[in-house]
């Protein structure tokens, strides 16, 4: 399902997904599932982009405030798995400033707590909001709506 | 191009046997025929309409969308084009206004779903809709409806409850009370207008997220557009329109989109003090790639017309934040001067940094107040949708629920609060 | 009712004496003081200085814990319904002092408290966020214009009143968002706005963007061994006996000293004037915070060509940032002009 004309561009480059969605974790192609708040999500992010790692989408949500959504998913991509590939100093920048956003926030939502209802909305947001980069980096392991309907 | 906006003054709404204009400025409608044009059997169930008019003590909560009832009498095209009408290109011709009021869509797609608009109090000062005669429409989706396909039904469904308004007025002899004339002449014309008055575009961002996060242009999600040009006429015919539900405060409902403040100012000075050319739409992706692709051809945009200086106009806030000054940036360094609109998220005690993004460049903002400043609304009368969930919405927080019904939210979860087009007076400065 | 009120001031302001007795330790005094008096004038039958609490700036700035303490304990015990400090005009340990003083009274009493101090002391950049700070003169001269502004401010907090805008209530801004309503709205500031740049006059932001003073690294060296290296600290180390008195504090200046045939900075010739860290183990061994002794080895090992043959030296604790900008934008230019290819810094 290409719609809008995404390009599905696979090789050369190899992805990785980290997320704290289980829901996410199950739809996507070897995702790093991590057990605990966001801000887990983004050090690990920040530790592989000091390893040569891109990011592919921003680390912030648009519209919620961070550690608003307890969810939070990354997509990451490299050129080379194996050579030493200096910092990108733009996903740097911003995985920084997130991270530091996300620590000086008053509510800190961690993943199921908050009513069953919502914990499921969110992570169903989550998901969708991470819909196109997944499609775009050849990541969704199967239609999304299958994976989301549920 | 050239586009008459024949508008009507409504005083208030009431439930009748017919949908018109009765002598004394009340716009009366037909709850029967009008649920009957918006049913949507096979998605909604539409368990309420009512009515909330200014000063009266109600809530209604969540709101999705707020949408101005307007119908095209004359010229391409009918109003929301690629949504409920045919995809003609609109901004031409005639347009029929019911100024005054409002279609307020409310029901839940999520449970953390915020959007309050109370029509008395406290609240009532923070959201532009408690001043309009709204006409409240609750839905519940049917069971088992994925919630794309609900947020599109619910979208739709407001959509074609404003134009039916607008329609029935006019067909039943509706008089316009005054009529409104925008026109800008072609771009080969325009180019050369005005000697020595500076020219100028309008950089018009659209929350592009994803699921709540939309916005379509003639029916198509924005987040799949390239940046391109619209006639300023376009948006007051609903070319652009919302498919966004979270953060209430910043979020352009319909309605805002409608009636475009910085397109009306833009126009109230041109051939003054500038020339006004055009509005560039663009984008606000998640990937770092879309944002830089559009950021940049939007900018490539504004150079190709030449102009000397641009509004730029955010939607939402967080990750957008990096669109706006990757926009403004980029214009500054091609020498075209900015004026950026955003709101801020200071923190309640407004000590934060503002904006998720900064730059040097950025030194002309112009903001709609800080959205986690906190104010307590006082219980109103009557209820209109679902306050079960206000402890967890965007602007509320655990407890934010009063015994006495009084809620403390952050103004992130009133509707258009504050509205990034510069809807509102709202402001902030530094103490 | 008359509110009790607790005013701390410096060994200066007490009359006890000038820098010659900043080492003096905190004491409690029953009633206003110095300028105590001239708030007690302005009160007025509304508010009484019940007492006054004084600590020597350099006894302060040295011992900032156990002092803190101390004098929060002397103001408890007035049972005080407020707190004044100062005012501290231009001086930069004092100002410190008012301000941690003020933040210690907001947070552990409770009560309301007020400083005041000229927007150039380092105390302001240090506390305005946390503390009301009037704006005053630079020097005492400027009394009779903050004992006003601050009882005023004072006697808002008091009765509960809500404090206004700082060009309203006269103190630095603190650097805090609040919402207010404009006549226009936002779309129509925004063209004014534009208006106004696209013809080059003056406009104000409503968000000034916040400004991080970032300065690109230099080129690496690309010939180690012809370089020429120079030593700079922040972490205090001088010739003993501090021959130029940089403060413990609040520097107001740097040091330049030859250390041309010095083979290691040894305890016997320099120690550490910075009043911000346990001084023991720099004192024991100055190389820990100014390495000439690895250097010298480097420098022989023909790694680089030479330490360059003087160090500066300031001392970094809450020393304002204009201050820390003069003295390195100053640093710099002696180290382009002596030809010096690049800078270790170390800090503390």
């Amino acid at each position: 399902m290409l719609e809008g004309g995404v390009p599905v561009v696979l090789s050369p480059f190899f992805y990785a997904c980290i997320t704290n969605n289980k829901d996410l974790a199950e739809c996507v192609d070897d995702a790093r599932l991590v057990e605990g708040p966001a801000i887990s999500v983004l050090t690990i992010a920040r530790d592989m982009v000091h390893q040569g790692w891109k990011l592919v989408a921003s680390p912030l949500y648009g519209n919620f405030k961070p550690a608003q959504q307890p969810y939070r998913s990354l997509v990451l991509s490299r050129g080379n798995e194996n050579t030493q590939i200096p910092a990108d100093s733009y996903s740097l920048g911003l995985i920084e400033s997130a991270i530091n956003l996300f620590q000086g926030c008053e509510i800190k939502r961690i993943p199921g707590d908050m009513p069953d209802q919502i914990d499921r909305d969110y992570k169903y947001v989550d998901l969708a909001l991470m819909e196109d980069t997944l499609l775009e980096c050849g990541i969704l392991r199967c239609d999304l709506h299958r994976c989301i309907r549920r | 191009m050239k586009l008459e906006l024949l508008k009507v003054n409504i005083k208030g709404v009431k439930w009748g046997g017919s949908t018109e204009v009765l002598k004394d400025g009340t716009l009366q409608v037909s709850k029967e025929d009008l649920l009957a044009f918006v049913a949507d059997d096979d998605n909604l169930k539409c368990i309420n309409a009512d009515i909330a008019l200014p000063g009266e003590s109600i809530r209604i909560v969540p709101v999705k969308d707020v949408i101005e009832p307007r119908y095209k009498i004359e010229g391409g095209g009918q109003v929301f084009p690629g949504m409920v009408n045919d995809v003609e290109s609109v901004g031409e011709g005639k347009t029929f206004v019911l100024e005054g009021v409002a279609v307020v869509t409310c029901g839940r797609i999520v449970g953390f779903q915020e959007g309050i608009v109370d029509m008395s109090g406290k609240g009532a000062e923070y959201t532009p809709f408690s001043k309009t005669c709204n006409v409240v429409l609750v839905f519940e989706p049917k069971d088992g409806l994925e919630k794309h396909d609900y947020e599109k039904a619910f979208r739709l469904a407001g959509l074609k409850a404003a134009m039916y308004l607008a329609k029935c007025v006019y067909e039943s002899g509706g008089a316009a009370d005054k009529t409104e004339t925008y026109e800008i002449a072609p771009f080969a014309e325009s180019m050369k207008s005005y000697a020595g008055l500076p020219k100028v575009a309008y950089l018009y961002m659209l929350q592009t997220q994803g699921l709540l996060h939309d916005t379509y242009v003639y029916g198509i999600d924005a987040k799949r557009i390239l940046p391109t040009i619209l006639h300023p006429n376009e948006t007051m015919d609903g070319a652009v329109v919302s498919g966004n539900c979270v953060s209430a405060c910043d979020k352009n409902s319909t309605y805002v989109h409608q009636n475009n403040p910085v397109i009306r100012s833009l126009y109230e000075r041109h051939g003054k003090d500038i020339n006004f050319v055009g509005v560039i739409i663009t984008n606000e992706n998640v990937t770092l790639a879309d944002k830089k692709r559009s950021s940049s051809f939007a900018v490539k945009i504004a150079g190709m017309f030449g102009v000397d200086g641009l509004v730029i106009s955010e939607e939402g806030f967080g990750n957008p934040d990096a669109d706006l000054i990757m926009n403004c940036r980029r214009a500054e360094m091609a020498g075209i001067k900015t004026v950026l609109i955003t709101d801020e998220y200071a923190g309640r005690d407004g000590a934060s940094q503002s904006l998720a993004d900064a730059a040097t460049e950025a030194n002309a903002v112009v903001t709609a107040g800080n959205a986690n400043m906190t104010v307590t609304i006082p219980p109103q009368e009557r209820i209109i949708g679902f306050t079960e969930y206000v402890d967890v919405i965007a602007g509320g927080f655990d407890g934010s629920l009063k015994p006495d019904g009084s809620i403390e939210v952050e103004l992130q979860a009133i509707t258009g609060a504050t509205c990034e087009l510069g809807f509102n007076k709202l402001g902030a400065e530094t103490w | 009712m008359t509110y009790r009120i607790v005013h701390y001031i410096n060994q200066f302001f007490a009359g006890i004496g000038g820098e010659e007795k900043a080492g003096v330790g905190p004491e409690s005094r029953n009633g206003a003081l110095g300028p105590g008096m001239a708030f007690k004038a302005v009160f007025g039958n509304e508010a009484e200085i019940v007492g006054t609490v004084i600590c020597g700036d350099g006894y302060f700035a040295e011992n900032m814990d156990e002092a803190g303490e101390k004098i929060l304990k002397m103001i408890a015990d007035f049972k005080p319904d407020a707190v004044i400090a100062g005012p501290a005009f231009n001086a930069g340990r004092y100002g410190t002092a008012c301000g941690a003083v003020s933040e210690a009274v907001l947070k552990k009493l409770g009560i309301p408290v007020v400083t005041g101090m000229y927007p150039e002391n380092p105390g302001v950049d240090m506390f305005r966020k946390s503390v009301y700070i009037v704006e005053t003169s630079d020097s005492a001269r400027g009394i009779k214009d903050a004992v006003p502004a601050m009882s005023k401010l004072i006697m808002k907090m008091l009765r509960g009143e809500p404090i206004g805008s700082p060009a309203d209530d006269g103190y630095i801004q603190r650097g805090v968002r609040v919402n207010r309503f404009h006549d226009k709205i936002g779309a129509a500031r925004a063209v004014d706005m534009l208006v106004k740049k696209l013809k080059g006059e003056e406009f104000k932001t409503e968000y000034p963007m916040p400004v991080f003073d970032r300065v690109p690294p230099a080129e690496p060296i690309k010939d180690m061994k012809n370089a020429v290296i120079a030593l700079v600290t922040s972490g205090g180390i001088v010739p003993k006996g501090n021959p130029d008195h940089i403060e413990a504090s609040s520097a107001s200046k740097y040091g330049t000293y030859s250390i041309e045939g010095v083979q290691s900075a040894d305890e016997v010739a320099y120690a550490t004037a910075h009043g911000g860290y346990d001084p023991t183990y720099a004192n024991t061994d100055p190389n820990r915070v100014l390495p000439i002794d690895v250097l010298r080895e480097m420098e022989k090992e023909g790694m680089f060509s030479k330490l360059y043959d003087y160090f500066f030296t300031t001392v970094g604790n809450g020393t304002s940032v204009a201050s820390s900008k003069k003295f390195g934008s100053e640093i710099g230019e002696r180290l382009k002009k002596d030809g010096v290819d690049a800078v270790i810094l170390t800090s503390t």
